[in-house]
């Protein structure tokens, strides 16, 4: 029995380490791929200018050829991009699960539609596949903004709430150990600390109402620009509680 | 009486040494022997009494101080070892609290979106 549980550990241990060294190849996968969709961005963007000037058939056989390879590593880096940020949104533990799983179904059901949408840009063959391929993404584009930026603004909170968690279980450790003048001093740090966690609340408000008139974009925007400042405070906070461990 | 023989001088025979020798009172004596053996019995179980009493309350204050030296000994361990695990402890809070107020920072801009936008109106217009 004993040797079962061990064996479970393991796996458990070992399941742990496995999508912590995943998250991580994903990262180096979607950088490097993001590496060489800009790359084929760049050849696509000359062999249209040229297209344009030139208007040759060549020209277009260029156009649709770089064109064709762009919209397949950009399919491809978003189908990672989307693997990327499911595995960044199902870190956030200190996220209601219930908003987490709604935002991974969105990236799932995004992560779909650029695998579907990579069939499509395969057949590009013409200026019309083209086109064609290019509406068709331009369908998907506003969703994918939309989804992303509000993955984004839900993955900044949650790492915030997690470094008031850290701070808070470090302050609470410090406190157990403090003589009572220590523990006194140390109740400004508290203080500082949820006036902090009343911030974050105040900001994921604001970021997460459903009636906002702009866009997702600049929402994730102004929603950094004030956990920006409230990362300052964390710091402040965080040098007290390391003195008062010194 | 001293007689000569010969070359040597001799005790006679059956000269008594006192005249009238003295008779020790035997049974006078015994008494006092007894008593002597008495007095002898009492200062040695005096003695080993007092003796002992110096073990037991040897004993005594040894096993009395004991406990104090115990703690004596051991508290400093003790408390250096709690001591050295509370800041381990500390030390390892410090660090997650540190990783996760940087983590909070400094990873965003890798998982900005890559751009999406592709201007096809030049070829709209054909």
């Amino acid at each position: 029995m004993k040797k079962i549980w061990g064996v479970l550990l393991v796996a458990i241990l070992m399941a742990g380490l496995v999508t912590d060294v995943s998250a991580q190849s994903t990262l180096e996968l979607y950088q490097s791929t993001i590496r060489q969709y800009r790359t084929t961005d760049r050849s696509a963007t000359i062999a249209r200018e040229q297209y344009n000037e030139l208007e040759t058939l060549a020209a277009l056989e260029t156009l649709i050829n770089s064109s064709r390879e762009m919209f397949i590593s950009r399919d491809q880096t978003l189908v990672i991009y989307s693997d990327l940020l499911y595995a960044e949104v199902a870190k956030t533990l200190s996220i209601d699960p219930s908003i987490r799983e709604q935002h991974q179904v969105n990236i799932s059901a995004l992560r779909d539609k650029f695998k579907a949408h990579q069939e499509v840009s395969q057949k590009i063959n013409d200026l019309d596949s083209l086109k064609v391929a290019a509406t068709d993404f331009n369908t998907i584009s506003p969703e994918f903004k939309s989804a992303t930026y509000q993955a984004l603004i839900i993955i900044d909170l949650g790492r915030t709430k997690a470094a008031l968690d850290s701070l808070e279980v470090l302050e609470k450790g410090i406190m157990a150990e403090a003589d009572p003048a220590a523990q006194r001093q140390l109740k400004v740090v508290t203080d500082r600390r949820v006036a902090a966690l009343a911030d974050l609340e105040d900001i994921a408000s604001d970021a997460t109402k459903e009636n906002y008139s702009d866009e997702y974009q600049s929402r994730y925007q102004q929603t950094v620009d004030r956990l920006q400042e409230l990362h300052g405070q964390l710091q402040k906070i965080l040098k007290l509680l390391e003195e008062a461990a010194a | 009486m001293i007689k000569q023989v010969g070359d040597q001088t001799l005790f006679a025979d059956e000269e008594p040494l006192f005249e009238n020798p003295v008779e020790l009172p035997v049974e006078e004596d015994s008494d006092l022997f007894l008593q002597e053996k008495k007095r002898k019995k009492i200062i040695i179980l005096s003695v080993s009494s007092a003796v002992s009493l110096v073990i037991v309350g040897l004993v005594l204050a040894f096993t009395m101080s004991k406990p104090e030296e115990q703690p004596a000994n051991l508290t400093p361990e003790v408390t250096e070892e709690v001591v050295e695990s509370e800041l381990t402890k500390i030390e390892k809070l410090v660090k997650e609290a540190n990783q996760a107020v940087d983590e909070a920072e400094s990873t965003r801009d890798q998982l900005l979106p890559p751009p999406v936008d592709y201007d096809f109106e030049p070829l709209d217009t054909r």
